[in-house]
């Protein structure tokens, strides 16, 4: 069952044109001229109950905006939305019920309060009775390591201390869907792997479904099965994860060193290799290829390699996510 | 579709919030005091010398005009509004999106909380009313007056939150607001009365200020305390006062209605 659909989705922001040349100050003031920003860009999209979708995009590719759609932050331009049946600019009130929301960016805790009053706080505004607050506060407060931190003044706390207190703040009131705006950015290894762990603990104990924008793919690799690429406002991708590997990067790379007395041999083997493999490198012994494994085994090139020359290291990887991914903003262009 | 009825309880310690924040900046409320006070030595001084030695002009005698300085004074220390600057703020750094997903209205959350900081100003009056009797004069009228007074004094502190409401909610439009608050402030605050009361204003000013909702922030209320406005007189004053309630709400409704198309959010 889709909890969240998007169909047609677009966004226009008109603002006012600057001026240029002599007295532009002056003459901006007294302009009207104003241009229109097209944003998103006819975005459809559906995410299932329990899905963990990634939401990927080069910055201002139109994905804040979109999630400030589904949120029910921005009233669309043209196109409609239903999230958990309702469209959210309509019921705000009654929609912000269904949904949690970070925005890595900003907090949506208080300032001036503590931690654990900012959450008392959204606990009544989401109409908790006490004793499940008191509950869910137990357990995140153990599950995001908050124990420390709990009475410090929300503006007194480190960044990494801060977004676990806002994923506290987007789940407490246990909604069915978050919508995670970049919840990692900024922080260090340790607190993105904390951020995951507990993603998916919260996706896997209550089938919660997540949409999730980022620029960090190991968020991606470690969570989402599926992702929706969109640039310039339009969606260039939508499917797994692994099927955009094997569309766009179905190559593996295979490096090989070989020793001393192996680098005649070893520019022999390149020079002899099979069908299906192309030499990336080769300097004296080391040497790496790129193999499509639907002409030619890898295992088929290693034997070529090694019948030739004496392979002292060898190793085989799939190309990296970060790459296929440059490569799709570079070319702005994906076939579906 | 859910319902969600009543006071959603969060508003509670929002107006909690504001409460102390008006504690946390302490400094701000002293200087409030001061001010008022200040201010109304000064235009004591002023009127005392404008009067000279008669002891009435225009049929007001002048420890009735005392009394009206010293009430528009309080007035104006009360129905002091910050709300137009708390959404500039939000909107200025586009908080206003996390307040937009709450299962409160924005509007709700900025009145609950202006609310809790003039609640947090109102424990002054405890400095603010004695100071005032020893600089000013607050000689109490017939209880009738006094009864009338006190509604007309909530229904000033409602139209001073709805003018300032309404000031803050075309930041949607301007995104800056700051110039129009500080016009708004000074044009205003004379359009009101607390620097010269209606009654010794020309003809042509006087329908400006007639036609405009200041003066049922300071100058209505005030007259009925010196008992200037009586019987019909008084009964029109609370009118207007009304149909500025009305009017003004239903201004801001509509505004905030249309400014929910016109939301941007600064900074991404």
């Amino acid at each position: 069952m889709p909890m969240i659909t998007a169909t047609d989705l677009v966004k226009d922001f008109t603002r006012t044109r600057p001026v240029e040349g002599r007295f532009s100050t002056v003459r901006t003031l007294f302009t009207r001229q104003q241009e229109t920003v097209r944003a998103v860009d006819g975005v459809t999209l559906s995410v299932d109950e329990g899905e963990i979708v990634g939401y990927l995009g080069p910055n201002g590719a139109g994905k804040s905006t979109t999630i400030k759609m589904l949120t029910g932050i921005l009233v669309p331009t043209s196109g409609t939305v239903e999230v958990a049946g309702m469209v959210p600019w309509l019921n705000r009130e009654a929609n912000a019920m269904n949904i949690g929301v970070v925005f890595g960016q900003r907090t949506q805790l208080w300032w001036a309060l503590p931690l654990e009053e900012s959450l008392r706080l959204i606990g009544r505004m989401y109409r908790m009775p006490e004793d499940g607050y008191r509950k869910q506060l137990a357990m995140l407060t153990e599950l995001l390591d908050m124990g420390p931190f709990l009475k410090t003044p929300v503006r007194q706390l480190s960044l990494g201390q801060r977004m676990r207190g806002d994923l506290a703040a987007a789940v407490i009131y246990q909604p069915p869907i978050l919508f995670l705006d970049e919840p990692t950015v900024g922080l260090d290894v340790v607190a993105k792997e904390r951020i995951r762990t507990f993603i998916e603990e919260i996706n896997a104990e209550r089938n919660t479904t997540v949409l999730l924008t980022t620029h960090d793919l190991d968020d991606v690799e470690r969570l989402c099965r599926r992702i929706i690429i969109i640039d310039q406002g339009r969606v260039l991708f939508d499917g797994e994860a692994a099927d955009l590997k094997r569309r766009y990067a179905p190559t593996r790379l295979v490096d090989v060193t070989v020793s001393g007395d192996g680098i005649d041999a070893l520019a022999q083997a390149v020079r002899d290799l099979p069908v299906g493999v192309e030499v990336t490198s080769h300097d004296g012994m080391k040497a790496s290829f790129e193999v499509a494994p639907e002409r030619v085994a890898v295992s088929e090139v290693i034997a070529a390699i090694s019948a030739q020359a004496p392979i002292v290291d060898i190793s085989v990887s799939e190309r990296e996510m970060d790459g296929i991914i440059r490569e799709i903003y570079e070319a702005r262009e994906v076939t579906r | 579709m859910m319902r969600l009825s009543g006071i959603n309880p969060g508003l509670r310690d929002i107006f909690r919030m504001g409460v102390r924040e008006i504690y946390a900046y302490r400094i701000w409320l002293y200087l409030g005091v001061f001010q008022a006070l200040l201010q109304l030595v000064l235009l004591r001084a002023v009127w005392q010398a404008v009067y000279g030695n008669q002891d009435s002009v225009d049929g007001v005698p002048i420890e009735t005009m005392i009394t009206y300085l010293t009430i528009v004074g309080l007035l104006e220390h009360i129905t002091r509004i910050d709300i137009a600057n708390e959404i500039h703020e939000r909107i200025d750094q586009g908080r206003v999106a996390v307040d937009m997903v709450r299962p409160v209205g924005f509007v709700r959350q900025i009145v609950s909380l202006s609310l809790g900081q003039s609640a947090g100003t109102c424990m002054s009056i405890v400095v603010v009313i004695p100071g005032m009797i020893l600089f000013g004069s607050l000689s109490p009228p017939s209880s009738g007056a006094l009864l009338a007074f006190l509604l007309s004094l909530i229904m000033a502190y409602v139209v001073s939150m709805l003018i300032w409401l309404l000031v803050g909610l075309s930041g949607f439009w301007l995104i800056n607001v700051s110039g129009m608050r500080a016009v708004i402030w000074v044009v205003g605050g004379f359009l009101a009365g607390s620097l010269i009361p209606v009654w010794f204003m020309p003809g042509p000013l006087r329908t400006v200020v007639e036609v405009l909702p200041f003066q049922a922030t300071a100058f209505l209320p005030a007259s009925i305390y010196v008992e200037e406005s009586q019987g019909a007189d008084m009964w029109r004053a609370l009118g207007i006062q009304l149909f500025w309630i009305v009017a003004l709400w239903a201004a801001s409704a509509w505004t905030w209605r249309r400014a929910q198309s016109r939301i941007v959010v600064q900074g991404g």
